[in-house]
This record gives C-alpha cells, structure tokens and sequence, in this order.
C-alpha cells in the first residue's frame, strides 16, 4: 500500500515535470539535428580528402603511449619465477584432511635408459669401466683373483 | 442549515467515485513509467563510463574542468555514431514523398487522407465534430456517445508513399529520440562522476585513517 502511494505521489510529480522534460528532449533533439547535418557535411569533405572524421584526442593519444610504456615493463616481470623450495610439491591428498593440501617429498626419477645402439648394443658405458668391488675380496686390489678361480671352477664342473 | 451548491445523484456519485480511481490509477502507472525511465536513463549514462574509464584511470585527466571537457567531446562523438542510422531513414522516407510528388506533378498529395491516398487508410476514423455526440454537463463540453465511423482499415495503392513516409518517420523518429535520450543520460552521468571523482569530500574519511597513513610512513617529522 505504501509503495502504491509513492508511485502516486512520483507519477503527480512526473506529470508535472513531463513539459520541461519534453522541451528539453525538443531542445537536444534540434540541436542533434544541426549537429549531425555539420558534422557529415564536414565528413563528407574529409571523406574526398582521404581523412578521418574522428581523429584521436590528445588525452587518447597520451593513452596509447602510456600503455605502450606498460606493455614493455609487464613481460620482464613476468619472467623472473620464483623457484621451488626444497623440491617440495603441494598436492591435495582426497584420503587426508578432507582434501586440505599436505606437503609431499618429490620422488626422484630413476635414470633415464639410453637407447640402444649399433656399437654399444649392451648399452655399457666405455667411459666408465670400474669394476664392481665384492664384499670378500681385498679392498686394495681393485680385481680379485678368487673371482677368476671361481669361474674356472664353474667350467670345469 | 448550510445548504450546498451543488446537488449530487446517486449516480454521479458514483461516475465521480469511479473517475477518481481511475485518476489514481493513471498517477500510478505513470510512477511506475517514470520509474522504468529512470532506470532506462540510468543504464544508458553508464555507457560512457568504457570510452574515459582509461584516461581517468592512468591520470591523465587531473581535474574536474578538464574531465568534463574531455567526456562531453566523447559524448557526442558517441551520439554522432548512433544517430546517423535513423536520421537517414527518416531522410529517406521524406525524399520519398518528394520524389512521387516530383514524378506525378501533384504537390496537393495528402499524407493524412483516409480515402485513397494518406496514412488515415491504415486506422479507425471517427466523426468527432457530429453535434449528436457531445452533450454539456456542468457547463462542460463531453462526449455522450462514442461519435459514428467514417473509415475502418484498408488498403490503397494510391497510398504507397504515404505508407513508406509513415513508416520511415515513426521509425527514424523514435529510434532517433532514444539516441537523445541516450547523450542527456550521460551528459548527466558525466556532471555526476566529475562530482564524485574531482570534488574533495569527507563523507567516508575518519580521522584514524590519517592517524594509519602516518604511521606507516614512519613519521617524516622524524
């Protein structure tokens, strides 16, 4: 009931301001229509010129170069990462704190296996050929001899 | 005993009752268009608010004269692109009837007629000046019957530039007025920024925010 009757009381005061309101529209309305008749008589003109009607204001134009300026300061910014501390990845874990994240260690990967090729199809490092200390054997003599008696024994059997 | 001027019927008690209903009624609804308006004008004056959002941001626009300046010449550089459209169609719906006049040499073409050649083909046509409709109740001329139909709808070839200058101008022109509505809601949102923006106020400063300024600044007097 309220809101009906202050819908009452705007719609008496809008009717009554409805005259100046219409005078003012009228008003705006000639002056678009003389300002439009101008202006493409103008753009006409610069049209057979092979100019712009609309040229940038200078605030645009000073726009323009301030975003440039930005746009060369954002990508180096973007560039320095900050690295990961202690290998240490965030992951949610469902099973654990209801989805909460939990720090897991970062497993490390096995090495990679190199492919296989002609001349090394065993895949043995040449670069590397120490040989694999035994836990019998004399740690100052890097070969032991036992191992060449046991082979022989093998053989023979 | 006070007697009164006027002696009421039951029955113009209760047109007078009705009339008042619909009186308010009227006020009502006109609120409520007025309201819808409103909001109209409103949404329309935000547009303004994407073409000068950049230089007031970046701080180009220092003050409130130079702000004002800047948005009104955006203004109507808007108003100029969305005008054009519906000032040439009513241009076209003018030239139109220029045009069949010039072809068929009769400049007494009548756009209005309502027998063979104007828009009045189009609408219901009634005899308003019939003296037979129109009675006197205190001392007022009102209608007592609604007045005899000369012409209902049709269609009349004779007619066809009459109908397109019709439609061009209906058109044209409310489409057109919208466009104005449109530059006065901004030329009102604009006056309401340069306010809002350039104009020093306190309404939302307290006295504890200098207070946090400067301690945060470590004092300079130090």
């Amino acid at each position: 009931m309220k809101s009906i009757f202050q819908k009452f009381f705007k719609g008496i005061m809008y009717f009554l301001t409805l005259p100046a309101l219409l005078v003012v529209l009228a008003l705006v309305s000639v002056v678009g229509v003389f300002y439009f008749l101008a202006l493409g008589i103008k753009a006409i003109i610069l049209f057979f010129r092979g100019m712009s009607l609309f040229n940038d204001l200078p605030e645009d134009i000073e726009v323009r170069k301030v975003k440039q300026a930005n746009a060369i300061n954002v990508p180096e910014a973007k560039n320095e990462e900050k690295p990961l501390e202690n290998n240490m990845v965030f992951t949610a874990n469902p099973f654990f704190n209801f989805g909460s994240p939990v720090k897991e260690e970062k497993v490390e990967e096995s090495p990679k296996v190199e492919e296989k090729s002609i001349n090394n199809p065993n895949n043995i490092d040449v670069e590397d050929l120490s040989p694999v200390p035994m836990e019998d054997d004399d740690i100052s003599s890097p070969i032991s001899l036992s191992r060449v008696d046991d082979i022989d024994e093998e053989d023979n059997r | 005993m006070i007697r009164f001027l006027i002696q009421l019927s039951e029955g113009d008690k209760r047109i007078l009752f009705a009339l008042l209903i619909v009186l308010v009624l009227l006020f009502v609804i006109i609120g409520f268009l007025g309201k819808l308006t409103q909001y109209v004008v409103k949404k329309q004056g935000e547009k303004i608010d994407e073409h000068i959002n950049d230089a007031v941001k970046l701080g180009i626009i220092k003050n409130k004269r130079h702000f004002i300046s800047y948005a009104n010449k955006k203004n109507w550089r808007i108003f100029f692109i969305k005008c054009w459209i519906p000032l040439v169609i009513i241009i076209v719906g003018i030239l139109t009837l220029i045009i069949h006049n010039a072809i068929t040499r009769d400049w007494s073409y009548d756009v209005w007629d309502y027998q063979n050649t104007g828009i009045g083909t189009w609408f219901f046509i009634w005899d308003f000046s019939d003296p037979d409709s129109w009675t006197i109740v205190f001392g007022i001329r009102v209608l007592a019957k609604w007045p005899p139909l000369i012409s209902a709808p049709h269609w009349s070839w004779e007619a066809w530039a009459s109908y397109i200058f019709f439609i061009c101008v209906t058109v044209g022109g409310v489409w057109y007025l919208i466009t104005v509505q449109g530059v006065i809601a901004r030329a009102i949102r604009i006056h309401k920024l340069a306010d809002s923006i350039y104009s020093p106020k306190l309404d939302e400063y307290h006295y504890t925010d200098g207070m946090n300024n400067n301690q945060n600044n470590n004092n300079p007097s130090q």
